[in-house]
C-alpha cells in the first residue's frame, strides 16, 4: 500500500493525513502527526476520502469536457482543444462588445490549492484585465478580512491554533468549533482542562456552552449591542489599560463618544443579557493574563458584520489581549483555503499578499513581474460574488466563470441565483462534479480532485503546508492551473508553468510576507507561517507583537458603529427567526461529503431544522418528524430536531442539504461594508405535516429526481467523442 | 471481571467520529455496519452510550436461540443465528442494542428508499422492506489488534475503555484522594475548624486537579 501525505479539504483547522493507495485507488485515511492537529483527524478528516473515487452517491465526477452549442441545448461532449477554443472564443467576444469589465470570476477556496487560484487570478487580471475575482470568504469570513485590516492591519488569525490550548481565557462569540471545527474544539477542551476559563456568547446551547464558566445567551442579531457594552463596562470599571493605549492604539476619544451611550443596562432589552453577566464576563476576560476572543460566522453573516469585527479588534485592543502568543484574536476560517483564496488575491481590492490594487507602485510591480503594460491591469476594484445577481440584472456582467463554487447551494435566495446564472450570456463552470450551479453552465470543464494534485493550502492560522497527488486525475480530467493557463494563451497571453513550484516561487517572489515560504522547507510535515520575509527565518505564530500593528502608522484603530436592528424582522405571517448553520459531517454545498459512503450513511436529506420544545409544541410537531419550512422566498420540506439547546423563537438549519435547502428561504440582503449575507437572520414559519409516511416518500422522491437530473445532465459525457470536429458542426 | 466503554461527557464535543469510526471497523470485517455507540445530546450532557458487558447481562437471560452468550469478559452477539425477536433491545437497561440490516436501497444513487414508516419510529420496531436485520452491540472490536475503534478514533481523548488496568488505577486514584480528605478533615476538625469550610478550600485547592474531577463524572 502506497501513502500519500496530504492536507485535509475540508475544514481550515489545516489537518495533515496520509492518504493510503492501493491498485490505483484512495482507500483509506491515516492521521499524521501535523502542527496543528497532532496526530487526530475529526470524522470529515477519517472517513471524507471516497469522493474522489467517484462514488455516485450523489452526483457524478466530471471526466471529460462539455459544452452547450447554444442556451437551451442538452451538454456536448467535445476534445479539450475544441472546449477551449470555444470557450476563449465567446469570452473574447463579449470583451469585444462589452469590454473587459462584463466578465466576472470566482475562485475555489477548496481542493485546488494557493498555486490554482494564483494562475486564476493572474488570468483575470493579466489577460482579461479586470479585477473582478473573489471567492467564498465574501459569504463567510470576508468581514473579519476587511474588518481586522481596517482595524489592525491584517485580515487573518493573530494568533496560531496550537497556541489556542495556552490561553487563560478563551470568549467564543457567534462560533460553534465543535461543529465548524473539532480539531479547534479540541484545543479548547484542552485549555479548559489546563484550567482556561471558558465564555461563551451565543444564542443557542452550543457544545462549548456545557463547558463555559459564563455563558451569555444574547438574542440573534444584537451582537454589535453586546460588544459595545462590552466595551462600555471595559472604559467604565477602568479595565483598560490605558498605557498601551496611548502607545499603541489611535482614535480612543471620538470611539468613546459613540461607546459611551452602550451600557449593558441600556441596551439589555436587545441583547437580553443582565447587565452583571456581562460584567462578570468582561472582568473575566479582561483581568486574565491571556485572554482569546474566537468568533465564527455568527459575527460575520450579519448585515453589520464588518462593524462587529471592529468592535472585537477594539474590545481586545483596549484590554492590551492581543499581540501575544495566546492572548488575540481568532477568526477560525470555515473552508481549508478560504485563508489561501484570500491570500492569492482572489479579492477584487487585492492582489496576491493583500497588495491594493489601487496602488500604481503595487500595480507597477506587477505589471513587470507579468510582462504587460501597466494600462492592461485596473486600477479599479472589481465586483464581489454578492454583486452578480444585481450586476447581471443591471446588464453589468455578462459572463461568469464558476471555479468550483455551488452557488446555487451556499448563496442567500437560490431561487433568484437560479435566475441570474439562467439569464447570463455565457457561463463557465470548472467543477470536479455536477452540481446543481454546474448542471447551468455553457461549458463544463473537468478539473482535477484534492489527492489528485499538488499544491500549497493556508490553514487558518496562517499556516502554509504542502499536499501531493496520491492518484491520477479520473478520465480527462486535467490540473486547474493547466486548464487556465491554456485558456489563457489561447487568448493571447501566454503562460506556461511547468508544475505548482514554479507558480509558487512566483508567489513567494511577488508576495515579501510569503518568501520564505519554500517547497523545501515544507516538504513532509514541514509548515510556514506567514508572515515568513526571509528563507532562513521562522514564521510568525503571532501577529502584533509588542503593539506592532500591520497599519501604516502601526497603531490599531477603534472604529465606533452605532447597532442596528436585522433587515427582517419577525412577524405574525413568519414570527420565527431562521438561522443557517453547519453541520458537522458534512462540508460546504455537499458535492464531496455526500459522495462519501460512511459521511452520507451517518447524515443524509433532508437534513433538520432544530427547534426550542415550546416552539415545536405549540405547532404539532415531534420530533424527527418531516414538516414545511417556509418563507418570504421559498417553501422546503426538513426534518425537526427538537431540542432545548435550540433557543425559543429562532430555528437552525444547516445550509448542506438540497432537499431541506435554508437558502431557499434566506434573503439576499448583504452588510454594505463587505457584501457578505445576512444568513444569520431571517423571518420564517413552520408547519406540521399530518401524514408523515407519505411525505417520507415525497422526500425521497425530490431526492431521487435531483440526483437523475444531475446525472442526465452529465450523461452525454459517456458518449464516445465524435472524431470529426466538422461533422459536430454541422 | 468485565471490560466496556464509557465516555467522559466533559470532554465530548459531539462530532460522532466515535460513530463513524464503528462503523467502518466493522464494515471493513464483514460486520454490519450501524454504528454500536448512541451519541446523546441532551442540554447538559453529551455523551455516547454502548453496551456494558453486564455480568448479568438482561440481553443473554431474554435471547430464545442463544445468539446472545458470554465469551470471556465479553458479551458477544452471533449476527447470523440472531433472529430479530428484538427481545435483547427491549431489555437492555443502556438501549444499547440496535437492530441493523443491509439496506438495498441507494445503491450507486439509483434505487430509492420507500419509506414504510416515519423516521421517528423506534429503531427496534422500524422495519424496510426487503431487510433482515440483525441485533447488534458493542463488541469491543475484540477482532483488531489495535482495540476498540471509537477510542482510538476520539480526537479528545473523552471515550475510554475501561478494563483491568485503568480500573484499579482509577479506584487508586480515588482512594488517594478520599484518604487525603478524609485525614485533612480529621485534622482540621480536631483543631475547632468548620468542616463544610475545609471542604470548600479542599476543592478549590491543589488536591482536587480537573482530570481526576471529570473522570470521576464519567464514571458515576
Amino acid at each position: 500500500m502506497e501513502k500519500h501525505m496530504a492536507v485535509c479539504p475540508y475544514c481550515g483547522a489545516g489537518c495533515k493525513l496520509d492518504l493510503l493507495v492501493q491498485n490505483g485507488k484512495v482507500v483509506g485515511v491515516e492521521p499524521l502527526n501535523g502542527i496543528t492537529n497532532e496526530g487526530e483527524l475529526c470524522l470529515k478528516g477519517y472517513y471524507g476520502f471516497d469522493f474522489i473515487n467517484d462514488t455516485n452517491i450523489l452526483v457524478p465526477r466530471l471526466l471529460h469536457p462539455m459544452i452547450r452549442r447554444k442556451k437551451g441545448q442538452p451538454l456536448e461532449r467535445v476534445s479539450w482543444d475544441e472546449a477551449l477554443d470555444f470557450t476563449a472564443k465567446k469570452l473574447q467576444e463579449i470583451i469585444d462588445k462589452y469590454g473587459p469589465e462584463s466578465v466576472m470570476l470566482t475562485g475555489s477556496s477548496r481542493g485546488p490549492g494557493n498555486e490554482a487560484n494564483f494562475v486564476m487570478q493572474k488570468f483575470t487580471r493579466a489577460c482579461i484585465g479586470n479585477n473582478n475575482i473573489d471567492n467564498c470568504a465574501r459569504t463567510c469570513h470576508g468581514p473579519s478580512v476587511i474588518g481586522l485590516m481596517d482595524a489592525v492591519g491584517s485580515g487573518a488569525m493573530s494568533v496560531s491554533i496550537p497556541n489556542m490550548e495556552n490561553a487563560d481565557v478563551i470568549m467564543l462569540f457567534g462560533y460553534n468549533p465543535s461543529a465548524s471545527h473539532p480539531i479547534v474544539a479540541r484545543r479548547i477542551v484542552k485549555a479548559k482542562e489546563k484550567g482556561a476559563k471558558i465564555i461563551v456568547c451565543d444564542p443557542r446551547y452550543i457544545e462549548t456552552a456545557r463547558i463555559a464558566d459564563l455563558y451569555l445567551p444574547l438574542k440573534n442579531g444584537s451582537n454589535l449591542a453586546m460588544m459595545n457594552a462590552f466595551c462600555n463596562i471595559a472604559v467604565n470599571e477602568g479595565l483598560i489599560d490605558k498605557n498601551f493605549i496611548d502607545e499603541h492604539v489611535s482614535g480612543f476619544d471620538e470611539w468613546w463618544e459613540t461607546i459611551k451611550n452602550y451600557t449593558p443596562e441600556s441596551v439589555q432589552d436587545i441583547t437580553g443579557i443582565d447587565p452583571e453577566l456581562a460584567r462578570q464576563a468582561v472582568r473575566m476576560f479582561a483581568t486574565a493574563d491571556n485572554s482569546i476572543i474566537g468568533w465564527g460566522m455568527g459575527v460575520t453573516q450579519q448585515v453589520q458584520g464588518v462593524m462587529v469585527v471592529h468592535t472585537i479588534a477594539a474590545f481586545a485592543c483596549i484590554l492590551n489581549q492581543i499581540g501575544r502568543d495566546n492572548a488575540g484574536l481568532a477568526p477560525v476560517r470555515g473552508q481549508n483555503n478560504v485563508q489561501g483564496s484570500c491570500d492569492m488575491g482572489m479579492w477584487p481590492s487585492l492582489y496576491p499578499g493583500y497588495q491594493k490594487v489601487n496602488d500604481p507602485a503595487i500595480r507597477a510591480k506587477f505589471a513587470k513581474a507579468w510582462n504587460v503594460p501597466e494600462e492592461k491591469l485596473s486600477l479599479k476594484e472589481g465586483f464581489k460574488l454578492t454583486d452578480l445577481p444585481h450586476a447581471v440584472r443591471e446588464g453589468k456582467i455578462k459572463a461568469f466563470y464558476n471555479f468550483g463554487e455551488d452557488g446555487l447551494q451556499t448563496e442567500p435566495d437560490s431561487i433568484d441565483m437560479k435566475n441570474v446564472l439562467e439569464s447570463l450570456e455565457f457561463y463557465i463552470s470548472q467543477d470536479i462534479f455536477m452540481t446543481q450551479s454546474t448542471a447551468l453552465a455553457d461549458v463544463v470543464l473537468p478539473g482535477s480532485s484534492w489527492g489528485e494534485h499538488d499544491g500549497v493550502f493556508s490553514a487558518s492560522d496562517r499556516t502554509f503546508q504542502r499536499f501531493t497527488a496520491a492518484v491520477s486525475p479520473p478520465g480527462e480530467a486535467r490540473h486547474d492551473w493547466e486548464i487556465f493557463q491554456d485558456l489563457s494563451t489561447r487568448m493571447g497571453y501566454p503562460m506556461h508553468y511547468n508544475n505548482t513550484e514554479e507558480i509558487w516561487n512566483e508567489v513567494r517572489e511577488l508576495c515579501p510576507n510569503f518568501y520564505g515560504a519554500t517547497y523545501e522547507r515544507m516538504e513532509g510535515l514541514g509548515y510556514a507561517q506567514w508572515p515568513v520575509p526571509k528563507v532562513d527565518e521562522p514564521g510568525a505564530t503571532t501577529l502584533y507583537k509588542g503593539g506592532q500593528f500591520n497599519r501604516p502608522d502601526k497603531k490599531a484603530l477603534l472604529i465606533p458603529h452605532d447597532f442596528k436592528k436585522p433587515t427582517e424582522e419577525p412577524d405574525d405571517q413568519y414570527p420565527l427567526i431562521l438561522c443557517t448553520v453547519r453541520e458537522v459531517g458534512h462540508y460546504s454545498c455537499r458535492s464531496m461529503t455526500g459522495n462519501c459512503q460512511a459521511l452520507s450513511g451517518l447524515a443524509d436529506e433532508p437534513g433538520y431544522i432544530t427547534m426550542h420544545p415550546d416552539d415545536a409544541a405549540i405547532r404539532g410537531i415531534q420530533d424527527q418528524q418531516l414538516v414545511w419550512a417556509f418563507s418570504r422566498r421559498g417553501k422546503v420540506i426538513t426534518r425537526a430536531d427538537v431540542t432545548e439547546r435550540c433557543n425559543k423563537g429562532t430555528v437552525y438549519m444547516t445550509y448542506q442539504w438540497w432537499i431541506g435547502k435554508c437558502n431557499d428561504l434566506t434573503m439576499h440582503q448583504t452588510d454594505p461594508l463587505s457584501g457578505t449575507p445576512e444568513d444569520k437572520f431571517s423571518a420564517c414559519q413552520v408547519e406540521a405535516i399530518a401524514d408523515q409516511v407519505c411525505a417520507e416518500n415525497h422526500m425521497q422522491d425530490l431526492y431521487a429526481k435531483l440526483k437523475k437530473r444531475l446525472a442526465d445532465e452529465a450523461a452525454p459525457q459517456n458518449v464516445a467523442l465524435k472524431s470529426d470536429p466538422s461533422m459536430v458542426a454541422a | 471481571m468485565s471490560q466496556f466503554i464509557v465516555v467522559n461527557p466533559s470532554k465530548c464535543i459531539g462530532c460522532g467520529t466515535c460513530l463513524l469510526a464503528c462503523s467502518a471497523a466493522h464494515k471493513e470485517v464483514g460486520r454490519q455496519t450501524n454504528p454500536r455507540l448512541n451519541l446523546v445530546q441532551t442540554k447538559e450532557v453529551s455523551a455516547t452510550v454502548t453496551c456494558h458487558h453486564c455480568q448479568g447481562a438482561p440481553c443473554a437471560l431474554v435471547c430464545p436461540v442463544n445468539a446472545i452468550k458470554f465469551d470471556g469478559d465479553m458479551v458477544v452477539v452471533d449476527e447470523k443465528c440472531c433472529i430479530s425477536c428484538k427481545m435483547c433491545a427491549l431489555v437492555c437497561p443502556f438501549g444499547a442494542i440496535k437492530l441493523s440490516g443491509t439496506s438495498v436501497a441507494g445503491v450507486a444513487g439509483i434505487q430509492v428508499e420507500t419509506p414504510t414508516f416515519p423516521k421517528g419510529t423506534s429503531d427496534i420496531i422500524a422495519w424496510e422492506i426487503g431487510v433482515y436485520a440483525a441485533a447488534v452491540k458493542c463488541d469491543l472490536c475484540s477482532f483488531s489488534k489495535d482495540g476498540p475503534a471509537c477510542v482510538n478514533s476520539c480526537l479528545t481523548g473523552s471515550v475510554q475503555v475501561i478494563d483491568k488496568s485503568h480500573h484499579k488505577k482509577l479506584l487508586n486514584d480515588k482512594r488517594i484522594k478520599a484518604s487525603v480528605e478524609l485525614e485533612a478533615i480529621a485534622k482540621d476538625t480536631s483543631e475547632g475548624r468548620n468542616v463544610l469550610e475545609t471542604r470548600s478550600v479542599l476543592q478549590g485547592g491543589k488536591t482536587l486537579d480537573n482530570k481526576n474531577s471529570s473522570e470521576d463524572r464519567s464514571n458515576q
